[in-house]
């Protein structure tokens, strides 16, 4: 597993306890401001998927006028988000469990919850339980858009559910929505994947008009697909969330999003060419590569559960100096730590709670 | 110690408290994705290691690492082993407050907080610590001395992982005196772990490249012991050289750790014990095609699993999902719950909270998972404050 890409140094920050997890503030700030000044002017609206960093405090600073509210992927993100003072909430994943849907109902008393929906038997629970409690859930059909995970397959399925929908007056049809996916720039149909996928929900939104539906809401889209979903027509809500922290992976000339996660290790031993940091897979998620060094060199990295084993060129870090990575995955990264340290112009101004394993 | 059990009795209530509905419910009834413990099965693990373990004069150390688990830990002692192994002062410091004397943590301890909590545990319980650098030994030292306590000290050797360890009898004597000669240290003895060997599944191969690791092991301990630097503790091993290490001659202690809860790797190495944890999930999405569980790499870890039943092909592990190619007749439908056999273990486990303990197919206990990854400087100050 080779690795040597260097990401740049975040600024230093003041001596913690490794391994951790640093948030450059000013890094943040600037990728939530960079997505704003393309958002704006398009006709749509960003709604951040905060499943990324499962962090109150900085999903509250994604928010402004373009951006009312977030997404989540579980009941469990969602409570996090609304016990922070957030009111408005989509949950973009299918909720089946009844327990689950009573505790997503029950958010309704304090914030505009929406959820999708792929299937007929939790509609009728979902409309069960708000009407019990006198709520009103928003919905959205979750439409595959060839990711081929959940999601009606087509239009007239797609149809049929907003009848169910339709039936319930303690549900609120709001429109669809689908993820295309992470659609990496080196994947050879690319393009045609994006487009084909957009036409499906261009399909669907067709459909659901044509048998007398609203379709208020489309919403969609990665910070992979960004540029593609802010030309398209048919899309007004976007569901981007990685763009806040970014990822080594997909960094790219065209976009505006810089790295602002750093994992801290210690060098804890050293040997010929060769050093050995307390970072490892149970602190760094690794789905999307290995981390990357931040502001050094490695010729080569691997990694394993309680180490990354660098090798590297003289002169090498002394034994206790710190070295940041940046993490090849910030999801399961953030889950793996109970609290992000933030840094702002080198310094370290706080230290901020996660809602780890929020997956239930 | 003081006030023995505490910390671990309130980790106990406080998960007991936050999970108090699913106690008492069916194993498949649980609100997922949920981390699940069949207790039976640990039994047996633990039994087949004793019965393995107990025609040879060498000791058992359980690695909990993978666990994290002060409950499991007590089960180990229980059942044979002398003490435990740790990956990092956080873990040593929370199986000592479980009550377990013996705590080793097999690596490099470098940073002044750490080593001075390593040095404030010594205070209440026997510490051990690995090291391959003069400049840990001179830190742990001083910090032994500030703390008035003693630390046992062992040589990381690199049998052949290229990572941390000294790699020949001329590296290691220099520290092994230096050891031996620093104020509040103990020259224990050579550690080592054949992990390269885990990633060879043709049993006589691995066999001889761990008996070639051992050679090199027990052969720096018997030249520094030429030296006078006699080796109290020869450690080594993990759950897929357990065996022939245990039998090689001049070993004193093997370190497994996987053996108690059972992941697809290790099971590939030594099928004789039982997956002891799984991952439960629901299906919140059936398509024509395929299922969708509500359980991906956010919970199964990078190394992802497959179902217990039925037997399914994977399609993808996304991050809150996994997906299972299933034809209609596969009987799965929404809202059902199924188990995932994790691949690797301790990537599941450091997701989770908590452990569902299931006995006869029933929640009887949730037992916490402690320490949580890197988040346990609280520890430190745990220790400091006398507490």
């Amino acid at each position: 597993m080779g690795r040597t890409a260097v990401a740049p140094k975040l600024q230093p920050v003041t001596d913690v306890s490794t391994p951790a997890l640093v948030v450059d503030l000013d890094v943040f700030e600037a990728n939530v401001a960079a997505m704003a000044a393309l958002v704006h002017g398009t006709g749509k609206t960003i709604r951040p998927h905060v499943k990324t960093h499962r962090t109150p405090e900085l999903a509250r600073r994604q928010l402004g006028s373009l951006a009312v509210g977030v997404t989540c992927a579980t009941v469990g993100e969602a409570e996090a988000m609304v016990d922070a003072g957030i009111d408005d909430v989509l949950i973009a994943n299918e909720v089946v469990d009844p327990r689950k849907i009573a505790r997503l109902v029950a958010l309704g008393d304090r914030a505009r919850i929406g959820v999708a929906v792929d299937d007929p038997g939790p509609v009728v629970s979902l409309a069960l339980e708000a009407a019990r409690v006198g709520a009103t859930i928003d919905v959205l059909i979750d439409v595959d858009i060839l990711l081929h995970r959940c999601g009606v397959e087509s239009a007239a399925d797609a149809v049929a559910l907003a009848q169910a929908i339709d039936r319930s007056p303690s549900l609120r049809l709001r429109g669809i929505m689908g993820y295309e996916g992470r659609r990496r720039r080196a994947e050879p149909d690319r393009a045609e994947r994006v487009v084909e996928a957009y036409a499906i929900l261009a399909g669907a939104r067709a459909a659901l008009q044509d048998a007398g539906f609203p379709v208020e809401v489309v919403s969609a889209a990665g910070t992979s697909t960004l540029s593609e979903a802010l030309a398209d027509p048919t899309i007004t809500e976007i569901q981007a969330g990685v763009y806040a922290l970014m990822e080594p992976e997909l960094l790219d000339p065209d976009v505006p999003f810089r790295c602002a996660t750093a994992i801290r290790g210690t060098v804890i031993s050293r040997h010929s060419g060769r050093v050995v940091v307390d970072v490892g897979r149970r602190s760094v998620g690794v789905e999307y590569g290995p981390p990357v060094p931040m502001g050094f060199v490695a010729k080569d990295l691997w990694i394993s559960d309680e180490h990354v084993t660098i090798e590297m060129d003289d002169p090498l870090p002394d034994l206790g100096s710190q070295l940041d990575f940046a993490p090849g995955q910030i999801r399961t990264t953030f889950n793996l730590h109970d609290r992000v340290w933030v840094s702002r112009a080198g310094r370290i101004v706080d230290r901020w709670p996660i809602a780890r394993g929020s997956s239930q | 110690m003081r006030d023995p059990g505490t910390l671990i009795d309130e980790a106990h209530d406080r998960v007991r408290s936050a999970y108090a509905p699913a106690i008492g419910r069916a194993r498949a009834d649980l609100t997922t994705p949920a981390l699940i413990l069949d207790l039976g099965t640990l039994r047996a693990n633990l039994d087949l290691m004793a019965d393995g373990m107990r025609d040879v004069s060498t000791a058992l150390r359980a690695h909990v690492k993978v666990h994290k688990s002060p409950h499991i830990a007590r089960m180990e002692i229980e059942h044979g082993a002398i003490g435990v192994g740790c990956a990092t002062v956080w873990e040593a410091i929370v199986m000592a407050r479980a009550g377990i004397d013996d705590v080793f943590v097999i690596n490099e301890v470098v940073g002044v907080e750490k080593t001075r909590a390593l040095a404030l545990l010594a205070r209440e319980a026997n510490v051990t610590v690995a090291v391959d650098d003069v400049d840990q030994v001179d830190a742990l030292s001083r910090a032994a001395v500030a703390a008035g306590s003693t630390i046992g000290v062992l040589i990381d050797v690199d049998e052949g992982m290229h990572r941390c360890g000294v790699a020949s009898a001329e590296e290691a004597l220099p520290l092994a005196r230096r050891i031996a000669d620093a104020p509040g240290l103990g020259f224990s003895g050579v550690t080592g772990y054949e992990g390269h060997c885990s990633l060879e599944f043709d049993v006589t191969k691995r066999h001889a490249m761990a008996s070639e690791a051992m050679a090199l092991l027990t052969g720096i301990a018997a030249d520094l012991a030429d030296h006078g630097l006699d080796c109290r503790i020869v450690s080594a091993a993990g759950t897929g050289t357990w065996e022939v290490t245990s039998r090689y001659p001049g070993v004193t202690e093997i370190q497994p750790g996987s053996y108690a809860t059972m992941d697809g790797h290790h099971r590939g190495l030594d099928p004789r014990f039982g997956w002891a944890v799984t991952v439960l999930a629901s299906v919140i999405s059936r398509r024509p095609d395929r299922v969708v569980l509500d359980a991906g790499s956010k919970t199964v870890g990078a190394s992802h699993g497959v179902l217990a039943a039925p037997d399914l092909e994977v399609y993808r592990f996304d991050e809150e999902h996994s997906i299972f190619l299933a034809y209609e007749t596969c009987p799965l439908r929404v809202g059902d719950t199924v188990e995932i056999l994790c691949n690797y273990t301790p990537f599941a486990i450091g997701y989770f909270e908590a452990y569902h303990v299931i006995e006869d197919g029933r929640v009887v206990d949730v037992w916490p998972v402690m320490p949580r990854g890197p988040e346990s400087r609280w520890l430190l100050d745990l220790l400091e404050r006398g507490g």
